[in-house]
């Protein structure tokens, strides 16, 4: 494609646009150089711990401690195999496509309406969102119910089934395709996170889903969770355990608890969610993320995002009484 | 979100929110969560219902 051919194609493209959408990218990319050009004072945890994790000889899981699941794995990899300055680089650049991606994804499942809305919605967390891996499972989880619903079910059960295998969460939002009666996604889905997970349990052992789940075995309420901020306000202390601040001691069966509170609430989120005529990746897709963020020993700022597709989903159309 | 939002732009620009400040705030917004759970459930309810 020549020069002229490609600048005709970009004013096109940007005459198609709302001056919101424009906007809103606009600022996303200054958000992406920003962070690329680098603000020294700024935490970036994240990419610390994902250059530690990748330059940490040995198997991970087996060898070292790892907080995060497979899915994350590959992203660390692939983020932080140079130096320092260059993880936090690819770190933003993969968080500012994921957040294209995911945008993308909501204009092809839902519409452009939701479309603009997840921009707006997401705008708030923009000055640390690209510091972080979350919106990769945010975009891929997107991306799986839209394909889905374009009846592109296999990509998207596939989607979906990776998505799971970066974080838990995905999996609660995977009812929506048996609601829309997307068999075939569903099932494959299911196989791409058994296969995933039994791949992720050969390398790293079973050791590896504990020290997932427990954050490397920290004993403290992550300060930010719904049980932490009590914690935290009534003994006014915390301490920084394996990579959050904490506060007071989980006792013992309370993981348990909120594990079967979560499970059984997202439950009765879903089979209520089969009589109501409204959008399944809506509010109740949104709602049931949100039972996993409430029941959640650990609430870190950027687990927001998890809601953003859904939240902006949740304002369209109905897809009809499934009685 | 917009909670979250300001209150790590605060974080990030150093000011000193006072005390108790920062737990008033992370609750609000797990209330605001909460909310979202609550709400959907008894309206879902309520809807079996009727």
């Amino acid at each position: 494609m020549s020069a002229p051919e490609r600048a005709g194609g970009i004013r096109a493209l940007a005459a198609s646009w709302r001056p919101a959408e424009i906007g809103l990218v606009a600022l996303r990319i200054v958000v992406v150089v920003t962070v690329i050009v680098g603000i020294p004072h700024y935490p970036d945890s994240a990419a610390h711990r994902f250059y530690d994790i990748a330059h940490h000889p040995g198997v991970p899981w087996r060898d070292t401690p790892v907080e995060y699941a497979i899915g994350d794995y590959i992203v660390i990899r692939a983020v932080g195999w140079g130096s320092l300055a260059l993880a936090r680089i690819l770190l933003a650049v993969v968080a500012f496509t994921a957040d294209l991606v995911a945008w993308r994804a909501v204009a092809r499942g839902w519409g452009r309406d939701p479309a603009i809305r997840y921009l707006w919605l997401g705008a708030p967390l923009l000055i640390f969102i690209y510091r972080r891996a979350d919106l990769v499972p945010v975009a891929l989880a997107a991306l799986a119910l839209a394909w889905a619903r374009r009846d592109r079910e296999r990509a998207g059960g596939i989607a979906l089934g990776v998505a799971a295998l970066s974080k838990i969460w995905p999996l609660v939002v995977a009812p929506t395709l048996a609601l829309e009666r997307r068999w075939r996604a569903t099932w494959t889905a299911a196989i791409a996170f058994g296969a995933g997970l039994v791949a992720w349990i050969a390398i790293g052992g079973f050791g590896a889903l504990q020290q997932v789940g427990t954050f490397r075995g920290s004993t403290g309420w992550e300060i930010g969770s719904t049980i932490g901020v009590p914690v935290w306000a009534i003994t006014g202390q915390h301490r920084f355990e394996e990579g959050a601040n904490r506060a007071g001691t989980i006792p013992p069966g309370a993981p348990e608890f909120l594990l079967a509170l979560a499970l059984l609430t997202v439950t009765l989120i879903w089979l209520l969610a089969r009589h109501r005529d409204e959008q399944p990746a809506g509010v109740p897709a949104m709602a049931a993320v949100a039972a996993l963020l409430v029941c959640s020993p650990v609430f870190s700022p950027q687990y927001v995002a998890w809601l953003l597709p859904w939240a902006t989903a949740a304002g369209g159309p109905g897809s009809g009484p499934r009685r | 979100v917009i909670i979250t939002g300001a209150l790590v732009t605060i974080w990030y620009v150093d000011i000193n929110l006072g005390p108790g400040w920062n737990q008033l705030v992370l609750a609000a917004r797990n209330l605001s969560v909460l909310v979202i759970v609550v709400v959907y459930l008894v309206e879902a309810l309520r809807g079996r219902r009727a």
